[in-house]
């Protein structure tokens, strides 16, 4: 019945996917959220900043568990309350994420593009990662930026971003079996799981092994 | 006796599978796991430097709450493994083991307060909020209490003029002070991120409103004819304002408050006798049942319905034996104030129903039961959609249209379908008695199935990190349900 050929799925094949159960959007508020090639998404009331003053930097030589609860560590969590803003200076980075919980199928890949209304502004709502797996579920998360002149007040509810849809069947690592998943069912502004990573266990290992043990002096 | 003549099941699925046994001890390691969980929040979140306090508490946790329960986890695995049943003595024994690790546990919980606290979360106050909409008269809700944690749950009353009346005086700034009393409601430390758990906030609040509108007086002039000078400090007084609170929360939150009830009574090794100030806890269940069964437990909602009954017949099944000593099947331990219990209750209805206030509804728990399966898949549970045949039938319609390349004609039924799509927030009340389906269906079932194949210490650190997510999943969806009604 629909057009297999095209690469983004339309208004109407997004609301037959989400009647049908196969992407997960919710709580979907308002019809107008359904552009005709996207899904409008709205700004949680979660946000995670960085505390600077606590570490200098991040020991990649400590171990794994030590690292995981730096990192707690270093970000604190602001919630805000229904119609409490939350201010994004010009220059400061802040993680949020969406209201929605979104889960897609194995036949879907999801790209997340700030509005353009927001962008006028000078607000960014991804710097790298825009790209959403198949099989993915959770909260997105908003890699926010003020890269505009002014201080932007955000309010939990705000429609920020869109999300479209690309068909990509066939893949054989989907979110859900691959090797990665580190950001599986996240809900809210989850930090980064770099420590998770195959190759920062490699360079941690390095790292180790190769600083001198305590006592033996350097030449 | 109540032993467990079942062979051992190598899976369960749900609470109605367990024996009382079992539920204690899931209870009991549910209990000390939050502890760990509540440490690792203060760690990571209020006090990130903290030093000897805090690992004093993580080595009890280790080394002292989790290996008590070796010795009862052994008896059930035991009893499994031969498929012998438990004798009376082993029984016995399981309860009182468990119990004294719960009475450890309670101890560990008084020293909390040297640790500084994280702030309670503000999902706390949309449930306040809600519990306080149910009474359509503003003043209930025109004094919102402040949440502080301690030892227990409680309600109590800051009055700034009592508490510091010898300052006001000598700084002779005493009228300055705004006479009126603050609200305060108290949570248990480590049922601050426990939005289960925070449905014994209705039964507080039942206790504002009962002071509001002077409930229990009335009462007691019902049954006496008169209101005698000293029924301020009497029991009768007492036990009426405890039933007025508990028939609030029934009336706001449906079962989810009877679960947690026992949920926090179950595990005790109490006998659960009355007290000067409160009826015994088997009176209080067997009234909350009642009450539940009387007005919302349907056949519309079979899965609840029979899980409540599981959890009432198991709480039975521990405190029954103490029934005749009880001796509160009358208001009271007077013999001249004496009157069923039951007819109290009657009283009371009277005068909530006077009050109008709003009752759950056979549909709030229909949903529930929908939500929870939501809940198993991992999914937040705000928000949920309308009766999805319709929608369906009008999209098979749609695609036969857009098949024929007729979009023109497509555009108002797309218009019309993209409309019905738009979901509902979820009250509070029904995302939490989701949250208790799913932890007597899954959660509960759970612990024990691991508990009995795995080391304690490895599924200990595996469940914390579960229980997290499970609180934070119910968290999410009370935040997103508050933003939600922005929009509406």
């Amino acid at each position: 019945m629909f057009d297999t050929e095209r690469s983004i799925l339309t208004d109407a094949e997004i609301v037959a996917r989400l009647i049908r159960g196969s992407i997960v959007i919710t709580p979907l508020i308002d019809p107008e959220q359904i552009g005709a090639t996207s899904v409008d998404l709205r700004l949680g009331p979660e946000f995670a900043i960085l505390r600077r003053t606590y570490y200098g930097h991040l020991d990649f030589a400590r171990d794994q568990d030590t690292i995981r609860r730096d990192v707690q560590r270093y970000t604190q969590r602001i919630q805000v309350k229904a119609l409490e803003p939350f201010v994004i200076h010009p220059g400061e980075f802040a993680l949020g994420a969406t209201l929605e919980f979104i889960s897609l199928p194995n036949d879907l890949t999801g790209f997340l593009e700030g509005r353009s209304t927001w962008g006028r502004l000078g607000l960014q709502v991804h710097s790298t990662a825009s790209f959403v797996d198949p099989r993915f579920n959770g909260n997105l998360v908003f890699e926010l930026q003020n890269v505009g002149k002014v201080p932007i007040e955000l309010y939990a509810g705000l429609r920020i971003a869109q999300i479209s849809f690309n068909r990509s069947s066939g893949s054989i690592q989907t979110y859900a079996v691959g090797r990665t998943q580190h950001y599986k069912g996240q809900l809210g502004p989850v930090g980064s799981k770099f420590y998770l990573d195959r190759d920062f266990e490699r360079i941690n290992h390095l790292l180790k092994t190769r600083l001198p043990s305590p006592g033996k002096k350097g030449p | 006796m109540q032993d467990s003549d079942r062979g051992k099941r190598v899976s369960v699925s749900a609470t109605s599978d367990l024996a009382l046994c079992e539920i204690l001890i899931a209870e009991v390691f549910d209990a000390i796991a939050r502890l760990d969980a509540y440490l690792d929040d203060v760690e990571s979140s209020a006090q990130p430097r903290s030093g000897i306090p805090l690992n004093l508490f993580r080595n009890i946790v280790r080394k002292v709450l989790y290996p008590s329960l070796e010795q009862p986890l052994g008896l059930i695995k035991q009893t499994a493994t031969s498929k012998t049943p438990l004798n009376p003595s082993e029984f016995q024994a399981i309860v009182n083991l468990a119990g004294s690790t719960f009475i450890g546990l309670a101890s560990v919980h008084r020293f909390l307060k040297y640790l500084r606290p994280p702030e309670p979360p503000s999902e706390i106050f949309t449930l306040l909020r809600e519990i306080q909409a149910a009474f359509p008269d503003p003043a209930i809700g025109e004094n919102e209490p402040d949440v502080l944690l301690s030892e227990i749950f409680n309600y109590g009353e800051i009055d700034l003029h009592a508490a510091l009346e010898w300052k006001l005086r000598e700084e002779k700034i005493f009228s300055a002070v705004p006479g009126e009393e603050t609200i305060v409601i108290i949570l248990p430390y480590t049922q601050v991120n426990n939005p289960l758990m925070w449905t014994i906030i209705s039964h507080e609040v039942g206790h504002f409103a009962e002071k509001q509108y002077s409930l229990g007086r009335k009462v007691i002039s019902k049954i006496l004819g008169c209101v005698p000078a000293d029924v301020a400090d009497s029991t009768e007084l007492d036990w009426v304002e405890e039933l007025i609170s508990d028939l609030v929360a029934v009336r706001v939150l449906g079962p989810a408050y009877l679960f947690s009830f026992i949920s926090l009574t179950i595990p005790q090794s109490s006998l659960g006798v009355p007290s000067l100030t409160h009826p015994s806890d088997l009176s209080r269940v067997r009234i909350a049942f009642q009450e539940l069964n009387h007005t919302c437990l349907t056949d519309a909602v079979p899965t609840l319905k029979s899980l409540v009954q599981n959890s009432v017949e198991l709480f039975e099944e521990k405190f029954k034996f103490n029934e005749k000593y009880l001796g509160d099947k009358n208001l009271g331990p007077s013999k001249i104030h004496g009157k069923p219990l039951a007819d109290v209750v009657a009283l009371i209805n009277q005068e909530l129903d006077d009050l109008k206030i709003a009752r759950i509804t056979v549909d709030s728990l229909r949903c529930a039961e929908t939500l929870a399966k939501n809940l198993a898949k991992g999914h937040p549970i705000a928000a949920s959609q309308s009766e999805t045949s319709v929608l369906q039938s009008k999209l098979a319609h749609l695609e036969a249209l857009l098949a024929d390349g007729n979009i023109e004609g497509s555009r108002d039924l797309f218009f019309e379908i993209q409309n019905g799509m738009v979901e509902k927030p979820c009250s509070c009340s029904e995302i939490i008695n989701a949250g208790y389906l799913h932890r007597y269906e899954k959660t509960i079932p759970h612990i024990i199935d691991r508990l009995s194949a795995s080391t304690l210490d490895d599924f200990a650190n595996e469940y914390r990190d579960e229980l997290k997510q499970l609180d934070h999943q119910l968290e999410v969806s009370l935040q997103t349900t508050e933003i939600h009604k922005l929009f509406l």
